[in-house]
């Protein structure tokens, strides 16, 4: 995972992509017990954004320097990375603040606990709603915070309807 | 709840608390076996190591 890191690391060097965050299972870890899945997300902001977004210079940069294409996503030393636009004002703002973690000495970005729940509300699979309990019984998120950040981006309705369903069901 | 299962929820618990505090290289690395082990049973499932014959012809005559 460090190489993995590094490498995305210079990818922003290179201009390739602006900032960038993980997200997913591999940024709720951060938080939570380590949480299985196949692939690592991160999401990118484009700077200067193009009319048409494309990942065509990310997926070029990777392969020449021997990183192959494995799906909708691209085999970085051992894992597969999928890179995600941070098109939403939501994805958007989770990149922008996310918070810098060392990780055995390669720079790297996560998003906020915060951001990642109201991300997987606003995705709401099965699985999200899940990492949306496993978060609330960790207490590792800022209450106020998050309710504030889900008023914010539209999603108030949707946690009230989370809350009847999961966390106050009778 | 009995009190057998009760102790065995604070110890699960326990577990998870431990697990969450468990500075992140550390994580990743216990993810990285958990997809080391997935992808063997999913290998497994497409490679069954089980003997498949013949169901045996009970009461059919020998030739």
């Amino acid at each position: 995972m460090k190489d993995t890191l590094a490498e995305i690391n210079e990818l922003r060097a290179a201009g390739r992509i602006g900032q960038w965050a993980i997200g997913g299972a591999m940024g709720a870890t951060l938080y939570l017990e380590p949480i299985s899945t196949f692939d690592l997300d991160v999401f990118v902001l484009f700077e200067g954004s193009p009319l048409i977004l494309t990942l065509t210079p990310i997926y070029e940069f990777l392969k020449a320097r021997g990183h192959a294409a494995d799906g909708d996503a691209v085999m970085i030393h051992g894992w597969p990375v999928q890179f995600l636009p941070a098109e939403s004002g939501l994805l958007r703002e989770a990149v922008e603040q996310a918070r810098e973690v060392d990780f055995e000495g390669v720079p790297a970005r996560v998003m906020l606990a915060e951001h990642l729940m109201a991300i997987a509300l606003q995705t709401g699979r099965g699985k999200d709603f899940a990492r949306l309990v496993t978060f609330m019984e960790a207490r590792v998120a800022d209450e106020v915070k998050l309710r504030e950040l889900l008023e914010r981006h539209g999603l108030g309705a949707a946690w009230k309807r989370f809350e009847q369903n999961y966390l106050n069901p009778s | 709840m009995s009190p057998l299962m009760q102790r065995t929820m604070e110890s699960k618990n326990e577990r998870r608390k431990r697990l969450m505090a468990l500075p992140y290289p550390e994580k990743v690395r216990i993810v990285e076996k958990m997809r080391a082990a997935a992808a063997e049973m999913k290998s497994a499932a497409w490679h069954p190591a089980v003997l498949r014959e013949e169901p045996p012809a009970y009461g059919a005559r020998k030739p």
